[in-house]
């Protein structure tokens, strides 16, 4: 089924928990063919959750699901990703009241592995701390009103990928 | 693609639309937020089956999920009751396979000639709807409560209707089965059910198979013909593409998260979670960005009022007999229909003392509807759904209700009559157990959010096809329009 800003697949699970299981290679592969998300659709704040870190790919699944559930409990810091325009900021500590912090601009490029048009956010912008300003996001839809992004880190001439998370409106 | 429908719900809109496009040989798939109920459904997995709620112990089972202006707590997804709290009205809905048909009061009356004139595009007339009322009627084939089986409370409600010189009350068709099937006969589904036994439960699902519900007639049809029904399976997004349209569901069972697409899309949610499904994909998600004005006008609570007509001196056991069997209807509102029914209190399956449910025998409870002269409107506060709908729609159609009641109530010579439960008379708040509107018919798309076929304005392939449909409050049951109006909709659907 070609789609308009939808994916292209249907037979597997979309919660985070469900992704969080699946090996760094199954989520290369998901989020290659999925459509790049539409910056006009991603607005206001929408809801976080990691889907994937690196290096937690080779623990075993049970202890795995016990590292995401954590990431998943109301302690857990990021809350999420607000948008407004062409620009953006991480949420932190609350959803409705909380604080903005580590922004963002937005464009539709070429993903970084060049699977296909995502949709960029560049954190090299003047407000963050230098360290900041080198990670990259990608962003493409994974359901109506569902996200599916990934981060990586610029060290020297080359990036690093460190996770996935997804949004949801 | 998997499928060429999927349904979202399974109640009168949704089943009905299972049945009929199954039946025309497309692949369908029936989401459906709640569990299979009661005992006809022994065949299904365990996982997804319920017995219906019953006592103390069975009391965890009554509530599913509660939703308010703030927050959206699922109590237990496989709850038979959801209530939604809006600023001045609450309304309490059904879920599971076949959705409000295991706690609606089993009438099937057809609205009146005139509402079809009045509200409706010029395409659907009150001559053109017998036809797909019938269609209906063959499917569930109600009749009137017989008179040998008269309750003690339906003769203590006629009593009381002609004292106050109101003469006989009407005896509604209900989709219950009076005598039962015996070998070689089935109802329309091909299943056979028990002959009523009056025990007066028929608002928290019918223990022995005589109500006829949908579970037993349009859903074995609809599966009959391949269809797919997933129980526990709760849509909580939608969205367009290219060929059609994508749902995402809660499998409450694993707590998973899937998607299905189709390129036909049929919303049949009950009023309040097709409106908020469609609300949030315009508002929230942005997935169906393009979705008309009209969204969430025409909202009404069908001018529904309870009242409990407390400690009576002419009925001794109110629990026994079928819910509703007999109305009075006011006439002194020209174009606005209104009645009142007798209901009763299912007592002996409620988690009640033994002291209190000896002290409700006495007592009765009367539900009124009607139509309002207005409408209301549904919208989206910070994501969640509320309602712009109460007694100020209409203040002289709520005082004519409470009028006919007390007419009625009076006769009875109780200790106390409690108008607008729970509010009391004239208070603002209502309560309502039919919620309609929302996403109504309309002839353009300023006028209604779908067009006399139920497919919304500018979107081919999606359909709404429950009570949201309706542009204005009909003033008696809504069920057996929704039925007949998901009929239409089938059969002119491509």
């Amino acid at each position: 089924m070609k789609a308009k800003n939808m994916p292209t697949s249907f037979n597997q699970a979309v919660d985070p928990a469900s992704l969080a299981m699946k090996s760094p290679r199954e989520l290369d592969e998901l989020f290659a063919a999925l459509p790049p998300a539409q910056a006009d659709a991603l607005q206001g704040t929408l809801h976080g959750r990691l889907a994937a870190t690196v290096g937690l790919a080779s623990l075993p699944p049970v202890i795995r699901k016990r590292v995401f559930a954590l990431t998943h409990a109301e302690f857990f810091p990021w809350r999420g990703k607000s948008f407004s325009g062409d620009r953006g900021a991480n949420v932190w500590v609350s959803a409705k009241r909380g604080i903005r912090f580590a922004a963002y601009s937005m464009r539709v490029e070429a993903a970084h592995d060049r699977s296909g048009p995502v949709l960029r956010l560049d954190y090299d912008v003047k407000e963050n701390l230098a360290p900041l300003r080198r990670i990259l996001g990608e962003v493409r839809t994974l359901g109506p009103g569902l996200y599916l992004g990934r981060m990586y880190y610029r060290i020297g001439g080359r990036a690093v990928r460190v996770l996935y998370f997804t949004l949801s409106a | 693609m998997n499928y060429d429908a999927i349904i979202v719900g399974s109640g009168f809109g949704g089943s009905v639309s299972a049945a009929r496009l199954a039946e025309k040989g497309l692949r369908v798939l029936v989401l459906e937020r709640g569990p299979w109920w009661g005992p006809a459904n022994q065949d299904k997995p365990a996982e997804v089956r319920r017995a219906y709620p019953r006592g103390v112990a069975g009391s965890r089972k009554f509530l599913r999920n509660i939703h308010t202006a703030n927050s959206s707590r699922l109590v237990n997804a496989d709850g038979l009751f959801e209530l939604h709290r809006f600023d001045a009205l609450t309304a309490i809905t059904g879920s599971g396979v076949g959705g409000g048909s295991h706690i609606y009061t089993n009438i099937q009356q057809p609205a009146d000639d005139a509402f079809f004139d009045r509200y409706f595009p010029e395409e659907i007339t009150a001559a053109e709807m017998k036809g797909w009322y019938r269609k209906v009627r063959e499917t569930l084939r109600p009749s009137p409560l017989p008179p040998e089986n008269r309750p003690e409370k339906n003769v203590a409600f006629e009593k009381a209707g002609i004292a106050a010189d109101l003469g006989k009350p009407t005896y509604p068709d209900l989709a219950i089965e009076w005598k039962g099937h015996g070998p070689g006969t089935t109802n329309a589904g091909g299943l056979r059910q028990q002959a009523c036994d009056h025990c007066g439960t028929c608002i928290v699902g019918c223990e022995n198979t005589a109500k006829t519900t949908l579970d037993l007639t349009y859903i074995p049809l609809a599966r009959r013909h391949g269809a797919e029904v997933r129980a526990l399976a709760e849509v909580t997004a939608i969205g367009e593409t290219d060929e059609g349209y994508v749902v995402r569901y809660v499998d409450h069972r694993s707590g998973m998260h899937l998607q299905e697409a189709a390129p036909r899309l049929i919303l049949a949610a009950g009023t309040l979670n097709t409106v908020r499904l469609l609300l949030r994909a315009r508002d929230v998600q942005r997935s169906l960005a393009r979705l008309g004005p009209a969204l969430g006008r025409n909202f009404t609570p069908n001018g529904d009022m309870g009242m409990a007509v407390l400690g009576t001196r002419s009925v001794r056991n109110s629990t026994r007999g079928a819910a509703f069997n007999a109305f009075y209807r006011g006439n002194d509102l020209p174009g606005q229909p209104y009645l009142i029914g007798e209901v009763g209190m299912p007592l002996d399956a409620l988690p009640i003392s033994p002291v209190l449910r000896r002290l409700l025998r006495t007592s009765v409870v009367f539900v009124g509807m009607g139509s309002e002269s207005r409408t209301g409107r549904l919208f989206l506060v910070d994501g969640a759904l509320q309602a712009e709908a109460s007694r100020e729609l209409d203040p002289t159609l709520y005082a004519a209700i409470e009028s006919l009641a007390d007419a009625v109530g009076s006769q009875y010579r109780p200790r106390r009559i409690w108008y607008n439960w729970p509010g009391g008379r004239g208070a603002r708040a209502l309560a309502t157990v039919h919620p309609l509107g929302g996403a109504s018919i309309g002839r353009t798309p300023e006028e209604g959010l779908v067009d006399h076929r139920g497919q919304v304005f500018g979107h081919r392939g999606l359909y709404v096809a429950d009570g949201a449909l309706y542009p204005h409050a009909p003033g008696v049951p809504p069920s057996m329009t929704i039925a007949a109006l998901a009929e239409r909709i089938a059969s002119l659907m491509e």
